[in-house]
């Protein structure tokens, strides 16, 4: 079997979850007998590259030079090139299967494109976050009050968007329902995305939860007794405002000082200057003290590389994201390095971590239950234990291209 | 009853002999002919009529005669002359064209019972230019319908056209001429914006009473002109900008106008005079290709407008360079009786010869077959390559020519030129920035080539430095938003496949990056044509001029090439400027070639 994996970047060039999940794919694809040939299409932004050009960038791998012209509808910048560069492509690979993991930055327009010019192919859909239901970053959180959002329709879409009236969000949202229905079968790696895809219109006979590959686990069970991780506390990842840096912090400062003295929490996080002015200060006012008081130490960013020992280093893996979540790669790293994770308990975060099992939840957006979880977390060393025996091995890149597979045998 | 003889003509055109019946003062009767001028292809004649509303006409036979148009008005002074009241006077102007009598009969209506008398006029001699002008500038408030009738002839436009005045607050008419330049022998463009009610016709007139109606130009869309006018035309105002194509010869420094004919009525909007436009034919384009057409009307606007203007400025380019011999300056010993020559154009920089020359040096079979001709197509590296060249065959041994024309040619020139300074039977076009990574490549070429007596003219696969493909074989795509046939490089980016077995594949044309033919065959066909702006489609030009010869067209497959091709050639977002002149190629191999690349790739109708 010929196969196809396409995904918005090339880990080469970009370093979102998704991409590097569907390369890991595409690798993990190589491997596999029943598959012939792979090909990883990766969608980049080159100046070199003519618009609407794809060029290989080494044997298997190509890149495509593409962008979306209509965030609202999530429409191609360069739809000519669909229906030339890219249907010439699909016509030299020739796959009996596509794995497309995106149609963000290109357009999901490819998608009836790959069903009308390989009518027997097989087009398997990853969805990786809420883009197709959700106007707002694809996040389901309310646009002005940010607070979280439960349903999408075409009323409280509006609502949220006063600019587009009802009946362009019931345009938008046919035109990308007639697209997803090019699409034989849909995957999430959480069930928390797939209900609420379902709840869009997803067919659910046809709509399936694989988790993403991840690295084989090396447990180091050796040291585990001798340090006092239950006290190390660790945050990996942006320092965007939806990821709840800020709801960690002021955790911290809600702590007493004497609890407070007992632990470390190290932040591992890229990007703050990146974010507003607001949430800038806001994170320095917060740190400050916490810096000083030698409890928190802001150690910036990190190659993705580098995660595995720094994790190792800490026990708890914070993750205080503020929105729903899918499928954070964060939590799986933590569990491939044994590390429970202490979570907000919604959305799809609330699903990989099991509290009381692998991990902790706390009230989303509540400072003052972090830091109560964070007492709890530090006081008992066999509480941490028992939870870090309670991790389940996350898929590795060979069992989650399995789980494909056997969608498509 | 008074009766008059017939008056054979009158002095100057002007009759003016009335007849009035005045027996009767409660019905007082007449009719008079002011004027009647015949000149070029019409009679226009002027009179009025007392106690009826229209008149009719017969020929010297006796038949009634239908005029091309007839208009009639009040005539006050003839009312208060003869002391009848207004309604019981018609003025006329009635236009004749191409009529054979000698003798006019203007005569009451024939159903009218009772007519008091006809009047016979003779034609007069042709007249003066000065009662031409008399009789216009009287009948100068029915200007509109003098034009509309007479546009087909320069004396009598030209003689309207002095007398028009500026419109009047009633005629819903706005338009301004912004720019006329051209060059004398050719032809030149008219640009300017003109918005009106529907009912109003734009024409443009020249001083010599050439007379065009506003129908054929390009239009399109001005903002600046909608929201300017859109208290007076609101709607009306859309796509007010035109660009129009005067034919030559112009005399620069002679004057267009833009008049509005309204009914009867017609007016002067604006004027301009004709300027010279740029001679170069890039800089004709630059300046000519930044009014606003719309990309759906580009090829359009170029078939019935500028088109023929960038045409005969490319030629005039090409035919005025100067006719002094090219300066060849041999480096090391050409060999005596070489079987390819080999032409390189070199526009920009020329350390590709670094690269190419060290290629060479490693090919035996390639320096001792072939001469070697690097073209320069660009001033600024005639220093530079004076110092480098000695200095490159002395480091890498290879014979090699260098060539210079004494200007910037294009690639079709360059690549010509360097032909005409070879010798060798067969010729080889090689790109600066094809570089061969292989020896024997030239061998091959030349062997299948030779072997392959259908084959006119053979290509070679060509690689990006990834290894992609970046040629193996071009055929034509319709781009319908160009109405035009484009190049396309099939497999382009994708990763070539092992070398074939097979030596050559056959295609319907290939680039002259690499490309292979006799010499005999590239002057049959006349070489490269030099005539796309600035350059492009040379290479599918060549290769359907062999195709229309009944030869076929290989690409070698056994090995590669390298060409360091920029990938920058985008579907969107291009610089305009590029584009244009790209479309104007696209355009001008259109036309060339269209039908026959629709036969070739299958017949039937253009998709």
């Amino acid at each position: 079997m010929r196969a196809l994996v396409i995904a918005h970047g090339h880990p080469d060039f970009s370093v979102g979850g998704a991409e590097i999940a569907a390369f890991n794919l595409f690798t993990a694809l190589k491997r596999q007998r029943s598959i012939s040939d792979v090909v990883f299409l990766g969608r980049c932004d080159h100046q070199n590259l003519g618009h609407g050009a794809i060029m290989m960038l080494r044997h298997g791998e190509y890149l495509w030079r593409q962008d979306i012209g209509d965030w609202f509808r999530l429409k191609s910048a360069n739809p000519v090139a669909i229906l030339t560069a890219f249907r010439e492509f699909l016509q030299f690979v020739s796959p009996d299967v596509v794995f497309i993991h995106h149609f963000v930055h290109m357009g999901v327009e490819v998608l009836r494109e790959i069903r009308r010019t390989l009518p027997q192919c097989k087009i398997v859909l990853t969805l990786h976050e809420y883009v197709a239901i959700c106007n707002r970053n694809g996040q389901m959180v309310k646009n002005k009050t940010k607070r979280l959002c439960y349903r999408e329709s075409i009323e409280d879409c509006h609502s949220c968007f006063p600019e587009y009236s009802p009946q362009e969000f019931w345009l938008r949202k046919h035109y990308i329902q007639r697209h997803f229905e090019a699409a034989n079968f849909f995957v999430s790696p959480s069930d928390f995305l797939r209900q609420r895809y379902i709840d869009w219109g997803l067919p659910k006979e046809y709509t399936y939860v694989i988790e993403n590959g991840q690295p084989t686990a090396h447990p180091d069970v050796a040291n585990l007794k001798n340090e006092n991780y239950h006290t190390k506390f660790a945050f990996f990842g942006q320092v965007t405002e939806y990821k709840g840096v800020d709801v960690l912090l002021q955790a911290m400062h809600l702590m007493p000082k004497e609890l407070r003295a007992k632990i470390s929490v190290e932040i591992h996080g890229a990007n703050l200057e990146s974010q507003g002015g607001w949430l800038q200060e806001l994170v320095e006012k917060l740190r400050k003290p916490l810096i000083a008081e030698g409890v928190l130490r802001w150690v910036g960013p990190y190659e993705h590389a580098e995660l595995p020992r720094r994790m190792k280093k800490v026990g708890w893996v914070l993750v205080p994201s503020i929105w729903w979540e899918n499928s954070p790669m964060v939590i799986q790293e933590a569990f491939v390095n044994r590390r429970p994770v202490i979570c907000a308990g919604i959305g799809g975060m609330a699903e990989k971590v099991k509290n009381g099992v692998d991990g902790l939840h706390f009230e989303v957006r509540n400072p003052t239950d972090l830091a109560d979880k964070l007492i709890e977390a530090s006081s008992d060393p066999l509480l941490w234990m028992k939870l870090v025996r309670g991790i389940r091995t996350p898929l590795n890149y060979d069992q989650c291209a399995e789980e494909y597979l056997k969608l498509v045998s | 009853m008074k009766k008059i003889e017939p008056i054979p003509g009158a002095v100057n055109g002007k009759v003016g002999v009335p007849l009035v019946n005045a027996e009767d003062p409660d019905n007082i009767r007449g009719l008079s002919i002011d004027r009647i001028v015949p000149a070029s292809d019409f009679i226009v004649m002027t009179g009025w009529v007392i106690g009826e509303t229209t008149v009719e006409f017969k020929d010297s036979s006796g038949q009634i005669i239908v005029p091309e148009g007839i208009n009639y008005f009040t005539r006050a002074d003839v009312a208060t002359g003869y002391g009848v009241s207004d309604e019981r006077v018609r003025g006329f102007l009635v236009i004749w064209k191409r009529i054979s009598t000698e003798i006019f009969t203007v005569m009451f209506p024939s159903k009218t019972d009772r007519r008091p008398f006809d009047l016979h006029i003779g034609l007069p001699p042709a007249s003066s230019t000065a009662t031409l002008h008399d009789l216009v500038s009287e009948n100068w408030s029915r200007a509109g319908f003098l034009l509309t009738h007479l546009a087909s002839s320069p004396i009598w436009v030209a003689a309207i056209a002095k007398i028009l005045k500026v419109r009047d607050a009633l005629t819903l008419a706005r338009g301004h001429l912004e720019h006329a330049r051209g060059i004398s022998e050719v032809g030149g463009i008219i640009v300017g914006w003109a918005a009106a009610e529907p009912r109003i016709h734009f024409a443009l007139i020249g001083d010599d009473g050439r007379f065009k109606y506003l129908t054929q130009a390009v239009r399109w869309n001005r903002q600046d002109v909608m929201e300017a006018t859109s208290h007076e035309l609101g709607g009306y105002a859309f796509d007010a900008g035109f660009l129009q194509f005067w034919e030559g010869p112009l005399r620069l420094g002679s004057r267009v106008q833009l008049i509005a004919i309204d009914g009867e009525r017609a007016f002067e909007l604006s004027v301009v005079e004709w300027q010279a436009a740029p001679v170069d034919p890039v800089s004709y384009a630059r300046w000519a290709f930044e009014f606003p057409t719309p990309m759906n009307k580009f090829a359009e606007r170029l078939s019935n407008h500028d088109g023929i203007i960038i045409n005969y400025l490319v030629e005039r380019k090409i035919e005025s360079r100067l006719k002094s011999p090219p300066v060849v300056i041999c480096y090391g010993q050409i060999p005596e009786n070489p079987e390819v020559s080999i032409v390189i154009p070199l526009y920009g920089r020329h350390d590709f010869m670094l690269n190419q020359l060290l290629e060479f040096s490693l090919d035996e079979g390639l320096v001792s077959k072939s001469e070697i001709i690097y073209v320069i197509d660009d001033p600024r590296l005639v220093d530079p390559m004076s110092s480098d060249c000695a200095l490159f065959y002395d480091t890498y041994g290879v014979p090699f020519k260098v060539v210079w024309g004494g200007s910037n040619r294009g690639f079709a020139g360059a690549t010509n030129l360097g032909v005409s300074v070879g010798v060798a039977p067969k010729v080889l076009f090689l790109n600066s920035d094809v570089i061969p990574v292989e020896p024997g490549w030239l061998n091959a070429m030349v062997a299948v080539l030779d072997s392959h007596a259908n084959i006119g003219i053979l290509g070679a696969r060509l690689l990006y430095p990834n290894g992609a493909i970046q040629h193996n074989g071009m055929d034509f795509r319709w781009e319908p938003s160009w109405g035009a046939h484009l190049n396309k490089h099939p497999g382009s980016g994708f990763e070539a496949g092992r070398a074939d077995v097979s030596d050559v594949s056959m295609c319907i044309a290939v680039t002259a990056a690499c490309m292979l033919l006799d010499r005999k065959l590239y002057a049959e066909i006349g070489g490269l044509d030099e005539l796309f702006l600035i350059g492009d489609f040379e290479d599918s030009d060549i290769c359907l001029k062999a195709r229309k010869l009944g030869l076929e067209i290989g690409c070698l497959q056994s090995l590669s090439l390298v060409h360091l091709e920029r990938q920058s050639l985008s579907g969107i977002g291009t610089d305009k400027f590029r584009d244009k002149v790209a479309r104007y190629n696209a355009w001008r191999h259109e036309k060339k070639w269209g039908q026959f690349i629709v036969d070739l790739m299958g017949g039937g109708k253009k998709k």
